[in-house]
């Protein structure tokens, strides 16, 4: 499973809200108490072994602070913070701590694969640092308490994103939406809630924080996360047994579209990244699963945009968008 | 009768919420009732709390929809309209409205999960947690059928009661 499970599962996620306990939760309105909070985690985290740079929202141009949110290593309600908001990196890229979002602190480990466990690990180990310098607000009943009661408790958020073009082709969606909610569990699109599920991309996370050990929690998506992997991979054995050339003419297609078209937007770049993603999978296509992943970040609007700024001033960000792409695919076949 | 969410369409269904002991029913015209379950399965959990606690709170009495936490100055009110707290002391002063709303979120209301470090419980704690999650047990294991286990606990239960009771001076 663990060889097979990078085809289907793009990354694994895990964040933890806590809030001080000596501070009113919602800091939006308190310039004061929201500085605090970023000096605070500052304190606990920079200067250690590992390195962290401080994103201050309202210092950050937009087109930066839409390239954060296309790394998923902030949220775009804390875009919509700017005034207050800010979040610590961790130079690789795998930990972020948004801070004054919904809560103080939203702790965050990335990892790729299907490994929700190493993810939980990374932040119980950077919650540590921080609540060495700091109290959190805990109730023995109700544990860690948070701004929305939807994540009271652990205040734990277990997700996977998972690439399920087949599923979605077999109009499975539907179904498996059900199925997962009757487990405590849910399935959003890309960029969390009420988002779309572009490139047939879906999130698969714990609705429940409360009364679950972190373990528990874990285990139940994990779980999940398996059985879609091994549903999404016996529809793409089945279509290609049984739709050979209709499978491979719609991946050559999108193949075709990305190494020569000239302009794309967003949307239609989704469409097909999904078969570049099918493709690199299943061994149809020539290019590796790494650089389609990478392009899911950087061939987004705001990195198009930047690039664009960079490289070609006046060029549109669809235009740039063709560029990164097609220089990407020529150099990782 | 007329929608008791907009108030102006035909009420043709009615939602039934069950929390801690308590049973609410709301009529609805289909329109408000497409949109809750619209929201449920987009995963807004922020519409569908809304919505939630829009029928729990049609059963409150009138002096608690006016509760104010003493920490923040946040009403109750403002907490169903936004759907967020204010602070820490918001869960304590509001204890009576949440503990039902966080048992119809999550399925349970007692913490099973890690603590900050320096927590130390008191016995007092120790023992709520005890029989919270006793309780639960017990609950689950009568769900099920499984009346040997349920008795179990409900003596267990019983048995933990008793000693707090001994212990009170």
């Amino acid at each position: 499973m663990s060889d097979t499970a990078v085809n289907v599962v793009v990354s694994s996620r895990v964040r933890l809200a806590r809030n001080y306990f000596d501070l009113p939760f919602l800091n939006w309105e308190r310039p004061e108490n929201a500085r605090l909070c970023v000096e605070r985690a500052q304190a606990a985290l920079c200067g250690g072994d590992e390195s962290y740079d401080l994103y201050l929202m309202r210092d950050l141009p937009d087109v930066e602070r839409l390239k954060l949110v296309e790394k998923h290593l902030i949220s775009r309600d804390l875009v919509e913070r700017a005034d207050t908001g800010a979040a610590l990196i961790r130079h690789d890229r795998r930990v972020s701590v948004m801070i004054n979002e919904e809560d103080h602190l939203r702790i965050q480990a990335i990892g790729s694969g299907l490994d929700l466990e190493a993810a939980a690990n990374v932040a119980f180990g950077v919650e540590g640092r921080l609540e060495a310098v700091c109290t959190f607000s805990f109730d023995p009943q109700l544990g860690y308490l948070t701004s929305c009661p939807t994540n009271t408790g652990t205040g734990m958020r277990a997700s996977l994103m998972l690439h399920l073009p087949m599923l979605t082709r077999y109009k499975q969606m539907g179904n498996v939406n059900q199925s997962v909610a009757k487990l405590g569990l849910t399935t959003r699109g890309i960029y969390g809630e009420g988002s779309e599920a572009l490139g047939d991309l879906y999130q698969v996370s714990n609705q429940v924080t409360l009364g679950r050990t972190e373990e528990e929690i874990i285990e139940a998506v994990t779980a999940v996360g398996r059985q879609l992997i091994d549903m999404e991979l016996s529809l793409r054995a089945r279509c290609l047994k049984e739709q050979p050339l209709d499978l491979r003419d719609a991946l050559m297609r999108s193949y075709g579209l990305l190494r020569y078209a000239l302009q794309m937007d967003e949307k239609e770049f989704m469409l097909h990244w999904s078969h570049l993603r099918l493709g690199a999978a299943m061994g149809l296509l020539p290019v590796s699963l790494n650089a389609v992943d990478d392009l899911l970040t950087v061939a987004q609007d705001a990195h198009a945009r930047r690039y664009a700024q960079e490289t070609s001033p006046g060029e549109e960000a669809d235009a740039a968008r063709c560029d990164i792409i097609r220089k990407t695919l020529e150099t990782n076949v | 009768m007329l929608c008791e969410e907009c108030g102006k369409n035909q009420a043709t269904v009615s939602i039934t919420v069950s929390a801690g002991g308590e049973v609410t029913t709301r009529r609805l015209c289909p329109e408000c009732m497409k949109k809750m379950q619209f929201s449920l399965v987009n995963g807004d959990i922020q519409g569908f709390l809304s919505s939630v606690l829009s029928v729990l709170g049609s059963g409150q009495k009138r002096e608690e929809s006016g509760a104010v936490c003493s920490g923040c100055g946040l009403s109750y009110a403002d907490f169903e309209r936004t759907g967020r707290l204010g602070c820490a002391q918001c869960y304590r002063d509001f204890s009576d409205q949440l503990r039902p709303l966080l048992q119809s979120i999550h399925g349970r209301a007692q913490h099973a999960g890690r603590r900050p470090a320096a927590f130390t419980p008191s016995p007092e704690d120790e023992r709520a947690a005890r029989v919270s999650e006793l309780r639960q047990k017990m609950d689950e294991a009568v769900a099920s059928e499984n009346f040997e286990d349920a008795a179990k606990y409900r003596d267990e239960l019983r048995k933990l009661t008793e000693e707090s009771g001994a212990a009170q001076p």
